[in-house]
């Protein structure tokens, strides 16, 4: 007996590759579901299910392991993280296909084809004014910022705190360059 | 326990000489030269103590560990993409942050998003990476072949993930 539950912790690089599997299989399903497709609130129900799973095949394979409780712990703290991590990239990578400029701007060419795009077209396409309305409408309505006497101010919260972590990643990697 | 310790460790070595390199130079492929450095910090690690890690760690674990470096790496790539070039959003930010007090109007933020600071420099990276060829004689572009494979790609996970617009 434990020999077979010694080697189920050969198994434990499964778990979250399940999770992520699991992710992908309920983001796919949801988002069909969805009438709005693919949305950041399905995609945390996903993520959800995903870690879900990865937990409950953690927890079936460490139950019986003769292994200490802080073993056991940091074992599922690592399998935990890799699958949050997965998942994070997955999020990112469809987060890129619904917002990111330069993936927009591929799927233009790709249209396009052979032929190819002047860039005044796709500056008319994308113009800058245009992305400024769209992200003002969009940070407002996230109350990230507001709007007073006809001037904008930022909000304390959440995107508030990723410019400031940004801000000091880019003094700390390029302070000297830009 | 050890295995997690080491895993956060490794990457916080690479870490710190990424950072140190970029005081040094800042490639143009920032991305390419980063996936170079994490992995050679990996093998050199793997290279100095063979045994160690071999009598130290189980297959399992050591697999693990390499999940969670490349995962970590995988993350960092990402978040790098947000300080190679600046997200519309971001900029905003920033630009409030600065006038904190007085806030900022329309016309003023129209200031920080401009063609110039946010579009060409995307068909700029496109065209480095190898995405976008210029077409002669005009000022477009076309995709290159691996440009056309990239928009597959992204074609494919819009059509696998049901995403239907672009927001």
């Amino acid at each position: 007996m434990h020999n077979i539950n010694s080697s189920f912790i050969n198994y434990l690089p499964v778990s979250p590759l399940i999770g992520i599997l699991l992710d992908v299989v309920a983001h796919i399903i949801l988002s069909r579901i969805n009438k709005k497709g693919a949305h950041v609130g399905t995609q945390f129900i996903s993520i959800a299910i995903g870690l879900i799973g990865t937990i409950s095949f953690l927890i079936f394979l460490l139950w019986d392991i003769e292994l200490s409780l802080l073993n056991k712990i940091s074992y599922g703290i690592l399998y935990c993280i890799i699958y949050l991590e997965f998942a994070f990239i997955l999020f990112n990578i469809i987060n890129a296909n619904v917002s990111s400029l330069r993936v927009r701007m591929l799927k233009e060419y790709a249209i396009v084809g052979e032929k190819g795009l002047p860039d005044e077209v796709l500056l008319r396409k994308y113009s800058a004014s245009e992305i400024l309305a769209v992200r003002i409408e969009r940070l407002t309505a996230g109350n990230q910022i507001y709007l007073n006497d006809n001037r904008y101010f930022a909000r304390k919260g959440g995107v508030a705190l990723i410019a400031v972590f940004f801000n000091g990643l880019r003094f700390i990697l390029l302070r000297n360059k830009r | 326990m050890n295995a997690l310790l080491l895993s956060i460790g490794l990457f916080i070595f690479a870490w710190i000489t990424h950072v140190l390199l970029w005081q040094i130079y800042t490639p143009k492929n920032q991305s390419l030269a980063l996936i170079k450095i994490f992995i050679f910090v990996a093998v050199c690690f793997i290279l100095l103590f063979p045994s160690w890690l071999v009598n130290t760690f189980s297959v399992p674990l050591l697999i693990g560990i390499s999940m969670f470096y490349l995962g970590t790496l995988g993350c960092y790539l990402i978040v790098y993409t947000a300080v190679e070039e600046t997200s519309p959003s971001l900029a905003i930010f920033w630009a409030l942050q600065k006038n904190i007090q007085k806030g900022c109007t329309s016309k003023e933020l129209a200031q920080v998003i401009t063609d110039d600071t946010f579009i060409k420099p995307r068909i700029n990276a496109l065209r480095r990476d190898g995405i976008l060829v210029q077409i002669a004689e005009s000022s477009g572009h076309r995709l290159t072949s691996k440009g056309q494979k990239a928009a597959v790609i992204a074609n494919l996970i819009s059509k696998i993930f049901n995403i239907k617009r672009n927001a």
